[in-house]
């Protein structure tokens, strides 16, 4: 029975997790982002603030509703669909629930208090005393284990099921591969032309006179700057160094290109009237 | 002083008539005219084909390699017309094309 339990636990997890991984990962990126800049202890304030203004709205009763929920004696809607979209928004308000909300609470504002991946170096005030390793767990794990209180319903050894954190993250470590679906199996070997580009600054129509053999026309993208890689319909695919092999021209892949990134873009955006520098060898 | 007479506009009703070639309507071709017109640039150094299978599975740090030799000529284009080649070098610490073909247009 122990294992029947595992393992109708860890399906309504998957299941939970197709829809409730997407929402709160947007949702907590862009937090992340936003606050960035802040020291953690400020986020960390900002982000209990976040949620005292969830809680209270305009409920006339909202005080009394924000100090029930704050100690967790009830699970307020408006919070849930914040936090969890419309995933969790059937959660029943039992103590259970509350106790599960907590749970994924502390996981959520320890995940929103994390620097986001890709920012500026922290400094001495900034994330100065990251989370430990628990407070550092995805807050997927136990959004989970929430919404598979959810999912289950009030089956009771299911819930006891459900409670046991440890058991869950293990199951979750390992995450299933993501299956191809026979859509995707039949284009895999289907094949996509890809360029290399060298953007160059716009130049007159009286410029193009002096284009003729010998003319040499200079960008201004560095040697050691990436160049895109794209093909017709996205020509900024990804970026990559250029080089060669067996004398073949060859790039080394940098990163997916996915805004405006390198200088020579970005002036180039800013000075449309700028033409390239041409000379006569 | 009169105060000046208002009436509603009475415009003629037009109609296409034959052209006559010797009345035709031309501009000068002249460059003058659009010198300052801004047209986008750009040079195509080199391409490959790919499977969705492999584009998928590129890592950073992954070579590709590309059809074209290193000395090959690359091509400029205007408005993503090809309008010259010429060989890649390198003027300071940038790139730089060296014309060497003007394409026919």
């Amino acid at each position: 029975m122990r294992y029947l339990y595992r393992y109708a636990g860890v399906r309504r997890l998957e299941y939970a997790r197709r829809h409730v991984d997407d929402a709160l990962a947007g949702w907590s990126a862009d937090w992340r982002v936003d606050h960035a800049n802040e020291p953690v202890q400020a986020r960390w304030q900002v982000a209990d603030a976040a949620t005292v203004d969830c809680l209270a709205g305009d409920d006339p009763a909202g005080l009394e509703r924000m100090d029930d929920t704050l100690y967790l004696r009830t699970a307020a809607a408006a919070w849930r669909r914040a936090v969890f979209g419309s995933a969790a928004s059937g959660l029943p308000d039992d103590p259970l629930a509350c106790a599960l909300l907590a749970q994924a609470r502390a996981a959520l504002v320890s995940a929103l208090a994390r620097k986001p991946a890709g920012s500026a170096p922290a400094d001495a005030n900034t994330n100065a005393n990251a989370p430990t390793s628990a407070a550092q767990r995805p807050v997927a794990g136990r959004a989970w284990l929430y919404a598979g209180l959810f999912h289950a319903g009030r089956d009771e050894p299911f819930l006891q099921l459900l409670l046991d954190a440890r058991r869950f993250d293990a199951a979750l470590a390992t995450p299933p591969p993501v299956a191809l679906t026979p859509r995707a199996l039949a284009v895999r070997n289907a094949t996509l032309p890809l360029t290399l580009q060298l953007p160059l600054d716009s130049v007159s129509a009286a410029d193009l006179q002096h284009l003729r053999p010998g003319v040499i026309v200079q960008s201004r993208h560095r040697l050691d700057e990436p160049l895109l890689l794209g093909c017709d319909t996205q020509p900024r695919l990804l970026r990559a160094f250029l080089g060669q092999r067996k004398g073949r021209l060859a790039v080394r892949l940098d990163s997916v290109a996915a805004a405006r990134t390198t200088a020579t873009e970005s002036a180039s955006a800013a000075s449309p009237s700028s033409t390239p520098e041409t000379a006569r060898r | 002083m009169n105060s000046p007479v208002i009436e509603d506009l009475a415009l003629a009703e037009l109609s296409e008539q034959p052209a006559d070639a010797a009345a035709e309507l031309r501009l000068p071709r002249d460059l003058d005219l659009i010198r300052h017109v801004q047209v986008a640039l750009s040079a195509r150094l080199g391409s490959t084909e790919i499977s969705i299978e492999k584009l998928y599975s590129l890592r950073a740090g992954d070579v590709l390699a590309l059809r074209e030799q290193v000395s090959e000529l690359v091509t400029l284009f205007v408005e993503n017309r090809a309008v010259a080649r010429g060989l890649l070098v390198a003027v300071d610490d940038c790139l730089g094309i060296e014309i060497t073909e003007i394409l026919p247009t």
